[in-house]
């Protein structure tokens, strides 16, 4: 049942690496979405659609407008895919989560950012089992009640072979 | 009934929902008021004899036939009575006096948690007057405009227009109300994945949506072909920084 998929949950930095085909990262990301992809649905990546703006940011940085727009038309496959993929609507029910969050983190003296707050408030709201992210959130583990960590593959797959650096 | 199959000189009044005998006495009773009123306003000169044709219990459906000396009376009133029944569906004045705006609007007043839609029916075409959400599907939820993305699964113009989403992270049905003039919308959509544009309620507590109102947008979204998720894969490498969570993380502090 749909009802049971396990829900990991990557932040935006995540999905940057796998862009940006860090030869050092790229076999992990990519062995955890075979993973993702060979549970046929009962294990899934979350992340809010939060991380399509943030995604954006980076992509401004490319020289040409034509160039941009063939990026994007590629970006938009990893966010359209949803075999491996959900994207998490902001609303409400998260917005008064990432408040309470904020408020915690204030009480033990962090100081948690309204982007992360909604990432880590979206995770929650999907009871995600673990959320992957390459920023130091440790601090903030026990307030989405799942460990918050690096991705981890259990099993690596091989590197894509890549003609002109585009994956085949 | 189908409109193509109707006689020209009936007219159907079809009630849907669990109708009490009180609400099928009111409701007939305001359709024999428009009736008369009609007849009175569109052929005064030609009476009409209107009989019961045909009863059906089961979804409340009463048919009439006029009969009249004046073979343009009743063709003209059940040309009225579909006019009525289109401006109620439209919200739309009546055109008509208010003897007999006031029955069609005290028949349209008669949907309540009885009577949930009224469908005025002639050889012309069908008129729907649906049921505005119940109570307990607005009570106790919190409404914001936004989108919703699933599966559409149950499409049913039963009781309003209505149309089913089986959201991707729960498994839960979504309920989204459509009005009468949307019905375009709901073609073609059947076991697509669609987005839905609207006013989304979502329960207090969980905070799942669990119906939309007010849908701007039904949108059927490109199906995916599963793995297409690695044509992103190094996009970016060519303007790539390293350390993206470095890069976040000033975006995500700036003040």
């Amino acid at each position: 049942m749909k009802s049971d998929v396990q829900w990991l949950y990557w932040d935006a930095n995540v999905f940057l690496y796998y862009l940006n085909g860090q030869p050092d990262v790229i076999p992990i990301i990519e062995a955890l979405f075979e993973e993702v992809q060979a549970s046929r649905g009962r294990k899934k990546i979350a992340t809010s659609v939060l991380s399509k703006v943030e995604v954006a940011y980076l992509q401004q940085e490319c020289e040409t407008q034509q160039f941009q727009k063939e990026i994007e038309e590629r970006i938009d496959t990893l966010w359209q895919d949803d075999s491996v993929i959900e994207l998490i609507e902001f609303h409400d029910g998260i917005a008064l989560q990432a408040r309470e969050m904020i408020r915690q983190a204030r009480t033990k003296g962090f100081s948690l950012k309204p982007a992360d707050a909604i990432h880590l408030a979206s995770a929650r709201w999907i009871e995600a089992y673990e959320i992957h992210t390459y920023d130091d959130w440790s601090r903030f583990s026990d307030m989405v009640d799942c460990p918050i960590c690096t991705p981890s593959a259990t099993q690596l797959s091989l590197p894509l072979k890549t003609v002109n650096s585009i994956p085949v | 009934m189908g409109t193509n199959m109707m006689r020209e000189d009936s007219l159907v009044l079809a009630l849907e929902g669990e109708i009490s005998l009180e609400a099928f006495a009111q409701a007939i009773k305001h359709f024999q008021s428009l009736v008369h009123a009609l007849t009175k306003e569109i052929s005064p000169q030609a009476p009409i004899t209107w009989h019961i044709e045909d009863l059906q219990g089961a979804s409340a459906v009463t048919t009439v036939c006029g009969s009249s000396s004046d073979s343009q009376a009743v063709p003209g009133v059940v040309s009225g009575f579909w006019v009525v029944g289109q401006s109620l569906q439209r919200k739309q004045v009546i055109p008509y006096s208010e003897a007999v705006r006031r029955p069609a609007l005290a028949l349209a007043q008669n949907l309540d948690n009885s009577i949930r839609a009224i469908k005025f029916e002639t050889h012309l075409g069908e008129a729907v007057i649906a049921v505005q959400p119940q109570e307990e599907e607005i009570t106790g939820k919190t409404f914001a405009w936004g989108q919703v993305k699933g599966i559409a699964q149950t499409l049913s113009s039963r009781r309003g227009l209505k149309l089913t989403l089986y959201d991707p992270i729960f498994d839960r049905p979504i309920l989204c109300f459509l009005r009468e003039d949307q019905q375009e919308m709901m073609r073609g959509v059947w076991g697509k994945r669609v987005s839905v544009i609207g006013k989304i309620g979502r329960e207090s507590e969980k905070k799942r949506a669990v119906v939309v109102f007010d849908i701007q947008q039904i949108e059927i979204l490109p199906p995916s072909l599963p793995g297409s998720y690695r044509q992103a894969r190094g996009v970016l490498a060519q303007s790539a920084k390293p350390h993206p969570e470095k890069i976040l993380r000033r975006l995500r502090d700036e003040e």
